[in-house]
């Protein structure tokens, strides 16, 4: 039984229709990545499964309970996790309380919130700037950031939203080291990327939005050569 | 049934003046964005102003409209130019804090100058009043109502009918847009925080015949003012003269009728409903 | 509030966490100067037997309290509440009435007035967080103004604007009635240290690093499990129920308590003013700017006679100019640099 299933899902703002009865599933353990131009609903799908914003339609269903529509704190105690496509750190706290914040949802006290998040910063490669306030760290280590705020709540869905972008071919490489030993947690992830290579290497199965639909879904290769995929990305900058 | 109409026409006609110093508050709120908390302590200065200018030389204080309007006019245009225009861009509580410490600073130097003494300006206006039916309709307030409806019309006019007005309501619409059209979005944010204090000291002014002047005179004027441009809709000229008179007229019915002491209880509580409610405000559609 | 911009009041980042033994030792030696203060504080009304300075102390104390009060939802949450006097007017009317109607003790009256505004907090709070902004500080001060207009209405219970006067009736400690200042200096400084071990505990607590969260950016503390609004919540009533001490403290100091006194929205926007200048969401902030302002007040009026007004139109003064120029607080001038100074300056 699929882990995450998403049936239907729909949502517009004012006369936009951000996302049109978009379905698919994430299985346990799973990498699927999640593409699609500029505008075509990817983090919109994020906000609306993971609680920022409500779906006008459709369901969302987690482990086989219903989490449609569920407030964001309720969704991440659920265990939906997400990264926001620019990082955004509690910036006057430092990287360890940062994650801290995360940790806490499971954490009966204060110190063992403390604790689990020195570990999750050690395996997102932030042992070093635990002490530092979040303003004083360059972006990409605020990704890295954003990323071990969202593991320190033990998710069983994580969402990456674009977590490549900026980074440096070396900076990839370890960043899709990062992800495959998340996914080795356990961890299922939608994987939202506009750097093709990683998500080649990465995901097994794509799915693939335009203008709030879903317009293709496979293996990335396949899907890649799809004529509907092609026309969706010819002359945007995305591929 | 005359108590009712007594007690509604007075309503009416303080109503319009709310109406004008609301209408000063939400034109800069609809152009800058600032909500201004001393926008009380401008309609404080405008009764002072006529005051002293009305001991000074004499003239009578509807003689003293134009040459305070015009002081407080060029007052606003220096706060804008020296304050306001630090904290554009920054945030609410920046903003608010600012204008908050604006406040108390001119209510601080004014009880420091002036002293706390209540000061009545004698006019035989202050008494005098006309019959119409069982009405009694003071004069004073007749020509305050009077003044504040032809103003904000005229404001109404600026807006809508003039090349400023439009610049001002592009500025108001969209800064980025309103620059590459060539607007220079400072001057017409210097013009609109003067003229929305223009008007709240000729609100002044009109008010000095009729009530004491003192320090702390604007407070109740400004919060009263928040409910109006609240009700009426931030930054609409048209609903805050109605959202004026729909309070003017509410207050003096609870005051005849439940308690003159409870009116602003009231005031407070439609100010709770609607923020909870419509935050866009009841009567507009939130924009200038 | 968008992410990446400075929150209106910068906050120090200082590292709350604990890091390892040093820390704590640290912690201990901290504790021990405390309570070296502490004592010294103490012993100063057996030295001072003037009325007035004691009183000025007494004032100091309250206002230092009040200060701390507001800032665990004015900083420490970012909710910028320009009605705290209402709770302050609960807290010196509940008790002041509980005695003269039934008398009961104060002491026992203030706990129920600190109740009653910790009641009132949940009520308001449940309105005012579903707003943000100008219009979060516009409903507080109509929140507040509501109470007013409570108090000078029901003039059967409350006097009206006249007000209630406290008689003396000889020494009588059950009920706050002393013949000297000094028991108020004790209980006004236990009242500081109550409030300030409120705060610091807050601060290490689950609540305390929520609220600092939620301030820097509510979306991404509610992705993160954070329910803000009963966060919010728990810091309003606990802000409330120690603002409604303050007001039981200073109606037995006074011995008067009227709706002007207790309830304005001066007295609103100067428990803020206090903490804002100097220096919000940390401990020695509020401090400093309640004596700044005691300390203005009493120099303005040496200066210039009792004419009032000029106290009031300095700190509006200054509160433009820490607006203006240092969003810090003015006690930033003197804390340990954190590195983050020039980013704060950058942001400002």
């Amino acid at each position: 039984m699929a882990l995450l299933e998403l049936t239907g899902l729909s949502k517009s703002f004012g006369g936009v229709r951000a996302l049109r009865e978009v379905s698919f599933s994430v299985d346990e353990g799973e990498i699927v990545g999640l593409i699609g131009p500029n505008g075509s609903g990817k983090t919109t799908l994020v906000n609306t499964v993971t609680g920022m914003e409500r779906p006008d339609a459709g369901r969302v269903r987690l482990g086989g309970r219903d989490v449609t529509g569920l407030p964001a704190p309720s969704a991440a105690r659920a265990g939906l996790a997400r990264t926001f496509q620019s990082p955004r750190p509690f910036l006057h706290m430092t990287a360890l309380e940062n994650v801290a914040v995360g940790a806490l949802l499971h954490a009966p006290r204060v110190a063992d919130a403390l604790r689990a998040a020195e570990e999750v910063l050690a395996l997102v490669g932030l042992a070093g700037s635990s002490g530092l306030p979040a303003s004083a760290l360059p972006s990409e280590r605020r990704k890295r950031l954003d990323l071990a705020r969202a593991l320190a709540l033990r998710p069983r869905v994580l969402f990456l939203d674009e977590v490549m972008a900026g980074l440096n071919p070396s900076e990839q490489a370890d960043g899709v080291a990062l992800v495959r030993r998340l996914n080795a947690l356990g961890i299922a992830i939608v994987y939202i990327e506009h750097v093709m290579k990683t998500v080649v290497t990465l995901c097994p199965r794509v799915v693939v939005l335009d203008h709030g639909e879903r317009v293709a879904e496979g293996p990335p290769a396949e899907v890649l050569a799809d004529p509907r995929v092609v026309e969706a990305y010819l002359g945007t900058a995305g591929a | 049934m005359a108590i009712f109409l007594q007690a509604a026409t007075n309503g009416l006609l303080l109503g319009g003046v709310y109406g004008l110093v609301s209408a000063g508050l939400t034109l800069i709120f609809g152009v800058m964005r600032i909500v201004n908390f001393a926008h009380g302590e401008f309609l404080m200065l405008g009764m002072f102003a006529t005051y002293w200018l009305g001991r000074a030389s004499g003239l009578h204080p509807y003689v003293l409209l134009v040459p305070v309007g015009v002081l407080m006019f060029g007052v606003g245009l220096l706060v804008q130019r020296a304050l306001i225009d630090r904290v554009l861009g920054r945030t609410d509580e920046a903003q608010i804090l600012l204008t908050v410490g604006l406040s108390a600073f001119l209510q601080g130097a004014a009880l420091f100058v002036w002293g706390a003494d209540y000061r009545t300006i004698p006019t035989p206006l202050a008494s005098a009043s006309v019959a119409v039916g069982p009405v009694y309709l003071s004069v004073a307030r007749l020509v305050a109502f009077g003044v504040a409806v032809v103003l904000a019309a005229g404001l109404y006019v600026l807006l809508v009918r003039t090349d400023l007005g439009r610049a001002m309501r592009a500025a108001a619409e969209n800064r980025e847009v309103a620059l590459l059209l060539g607007i220079d979005t400072g001057r017409i944010y210097r013009l609109a925080f003067g003229i929305g204090t223009g008007l709240v000291g000729v609100a002044g002014a009109l008010m000095a015949p009729v009530l004491a002047t003192f320090p702390t005179v604007g407070t109740l004027f400004a919060l009263t003012a928040f409910v109006v441009v609240v009700l009426g809709g931030m930054g609409d000229i048209v609903g805050a003269m109605i959202g004026g008179m729909i309070i003017g007229v509410t207050e003096a019915l609870i005051a005849t009728y439940v308690a003159l002491d409870l009116a602003p209880l009231a005031t407070f509580l439609i100010f709770l409903l609607i923020l909870l409610v419509r935050p866009q405000g009841l009567l507009g559609k939130g924009r200038v | 509030m968008t992410p990446g911009e400075s929150p209106p009041l910068a906050h120090p980042a200082e590292g709350l966490a604990p890091a390892g033994p040093r820390a704590s030792r640290m912690a201990r030696r901290r504790g021990l100067w405390a309570a070296a203060a502490l004592a010294a504080l103490l012993l100063v009304p057996f030295w001072l037997s003037d009325r007035y300075v004691m009183h000025l102390w007494v004032t100091f104390y309250l206002f230092a309290a009040l200060a701390l009060a507001w800032d665990l939802i004015g900083g420490y949450a970012g909710q910028l509440s320009l009605g705290h006097a209402a709770f302050f007017a609960l807290g010196a009317y509940t008790p002041v009435l509980l005695l003269q109607r039934w008398g009961l003790s104060p002491i026992a009256g203030g706990v129920l007035g600190a109740a009653l505004a910790a009641a009132v907090a949940v009520g308001i709070g449940s309105i005012v967080f579903r707003l943000r902004g100008v219009f979060f500080a516009m409903a507080t001060i109509a929140f507040a103004e509501i109470v007013r207009a409570l108090l000078l209405h029901f003039r059967s219970l409350t006097q009206g604007d006249n007000g209630l006067a406290i008689p003396f009736t000889g020494e009588r400690p059950l009920d706050l009635m002393f013949r000297s200042e000094a028991p108020f200096y004790v209980i006004a400084l236990g009242l500081v240290v109550v409030t300030l071990a409120v705060t610091a505990r807050m601060r290490r607590s689950r609540i305390g690093y929520y609220l600092r969260a939620i301030r820097d950016d509510q979306d991404a503390a509610e992705s993160l499990g954070v329910v803000s609004r009963d966060v919010k919540l728990a810091a309003l009533v606990a802000s409330a129920a120690l603002t409604a001490l303050g007001g039981t403290v200073y109606a037995f100091d006074i011995g008067f308590i009227n709706p002007d006194s207790t309830a304005s929205l001066g007295l609103s926007i100067e428990i803020a003013i206090m903490a804002i200048i100097g220096g919000v969401g940390t401990l020695a902030g509020p401090i400093v700017g309640a004596g700044m302002i005691v300390a203005l007040t009493q120099i303005t009026n040496a200066a210039l006679g009792s004419r009032g007004g000029a106290s009031t139109a300095l700190y509006g003064l200054l509160l433009m100019v820490t607006v203006l120029l240092r969003p810090a607080g003015l006690a930033a001038l003197w804390s340990r640099p954190t590195g983050r100074r020039g980013e704060r300056r950058g942001a400002a």
